[in-house]
């Protein structure tokens, strides 16, 4: 004699049809939107257009257009790409000639001005200063760096910060007799006046390096002032400064047209990714159109379902309002067992 | 015998300022030195070189980088005390030293 089923094996069970059924139940649902889609598309439908069929036309059309977009860029992108190096090649060449041009006048001015002997000493002093700005800030790099790897070892150990907030060895420390006595005894356990220097070392060097940065930054930028004027004196200053004005209008216009080149190229891959999910209707606005009556319809009594599906030539609509009025029947008396079933077993276990 | 001129600074004020420019001076040059670390790197290298060739020793310039980072990486660091005097200390530190002398924070 088989044993009856335990209190759990029937809610499990109860669980696994309830289960079953909402998953029918979302195909159906699904059929239905299909199948209203389709009499849509074919001008099936009899009466009054709702909300969701406007969308669901909107959706179509847009599909239409995205699903020839992507066509049309997967069967031109040979020429789009040659194209593209075309108009890339013909916005590089004036920006090329262009620099080329202000870079031969700037040679033939600097070959003049190197005669001037005051010019040439304020160009070393530009020089010097410039190199000078660029090892210092590496020094600052390197400063900082040193200090945040080191500095933790000072920080954390409790005599050596003792003793510095105490301000030994500076002339602000003032205690006497047995604290003085004391606090040099620390002091000589911490090796205090050598783990000063090199904590106050490694601390002030950035600041030092930051206030010289500041200082040759300051005289780079006389010294550049200084080499202005004398480009601003040279005979062909007002040529090369069209010239150069004339090489940066080109070279801002080649890269702008590089710019809407790589834009044009990112949404033609674009496209052509998108091609095999348009294929497979698995593209957004397939997307979409799937879920647009699912979602409209989902709070709908059946009755103005079944009026719905009335508009339509084809008997699928009504056949899946159907299944669903039976699918929901069974749905609620599977949640009424249940939750008899979910009763019992709390009883059950308030008794024992 | 005519007072000393107010406007004219005398010799213990210039002694003074001459003594703190020199103080000011040699910090600066201590941080120029202790900074320039490619330079430190470079004087080094070369010393080491010229040491080893005079003793005929081959020695590879990536080893020899290497030692010279590990110097580098030595240089101002610190190591906290250890040993029976360093503990005393903590303790008197900790529970003895008048409050506003003991560490903000707790580490």
């Amino acid at each position: 004699m088989a044993e009856p089923d335990s209190n759990d094996a029937r809610i499990a069970r109860l669980q696994a049809r309830l289960a079953d059924n909402e998953t029918r139940q979302a195909d159906l649902w699904q059929q239905f939107a299909d199948a209203r889609a389709q009499s849509l598309a074919a001008g099936r439908i009899a009466g009054a257009l709702t909300r969701s069929d406007r969308r669901m036309l909107e959706l179509r059309d847009a599909r239409h257009a995205h699903g020839q977009a992507i066509e049309r860029a997967w069967q031109e992108q040979a020429q789009r790409e040659s194209r593209r190096t075309e108009v890339l090649a013909a916005a590089r060449e004036p920006a090329e000639t262009a620099a080329a041009a202000h870079a031969a006048c700037r040679a033939a001015v600097e070959g003049e001005l190197q005669a001037d002997a005051d010019y040439r000493r304020a160009a070393q002093d530009y020089e010097r200063t410039r190199q000078t700005l660029s090892d210092l800030q590496d020094r600052l790099t390197d400063a900082r760096a040193e200090l945040e790897a080191k500095r933790g070892a000072f920080e954390q150990d409790r005599l050596f910060v003792y003793l510095l907030n105490r301000g030994y060895a500076s002339q602000h420390y003032a205690r006497w007799g047995w604290a003085r006595r004391i606090d040099d005894w620390i002091a000589t356990i911490v090796d205090f006046n050598n783990a000063y220097a090199d904590y106050s070392l490694l601390k002030d060097m950035p600041a030092w390096l930051e206030e010289n940065i500041t200082r040759i930054t300051a005289l780079k930028a006389t010294h550049e002032q200084a080499l202005a004027r004398h480009w601003e004196q040279a005979a062909r200053a007002s040529e090369l400064r069209r010239l150069r004005d004339r090489a940066e209008q080109a070279r801002l216009e080649a890269e702008q047209q590089a710019e809407t080149v790589a834009q044009e190229r990112a949404r033609d891959a674009a496209l052509i990714a998108a091609r095999d999910d348009y294929r497979a209707q698995n593209d957004t606005y397939a997307q979409q159109m799937r879920d647009i009556y699912r979602q409209s319809f989902r709070d709908q009594p059946l009755s103005a379902l079944r009026s719905l599906a009335a508009q339509t030539a084809t008997d699928l609509d009504a056949r899946a309002v159907d299944s669903l009025a039976r699918l929901q029947r069974e749905h609620a008396d599977l949640c009424q067992r249940l939750a008899s079933l979910s009763d019992d077993d709390d009883d059950d276990d308030s008794v024992s | 015998m005519t007072d000393a001129d107010p406007s004219r600074p005398g010799l213990e004020d210039s002694l003074v300022v001459m003594d703190i420019a020199d103080r000011m001076r040699r910090r600066a040059d201590t941080l120029d030195r202790a900074s320039d670390y490619e330079s430190r790197r470079q004087a080094l290298r070369e010393r080491l070189e010229g040491l080893y060739a005079a003793q005929h020793i081959d020695i590879d310039t990536a080893t020899l980088d290497a030692a010279i980072e590990q110097h580098l990486a030595r240089r101002l660091t610190h190591r906290p005390a250890r040993g029976l005097a360093a503990a005393l200390a903590r303790l008197y530190v900790r529970w003895l030293a008048p409050r506003q002398d003991r560490p903000a924070v707790e580490r």
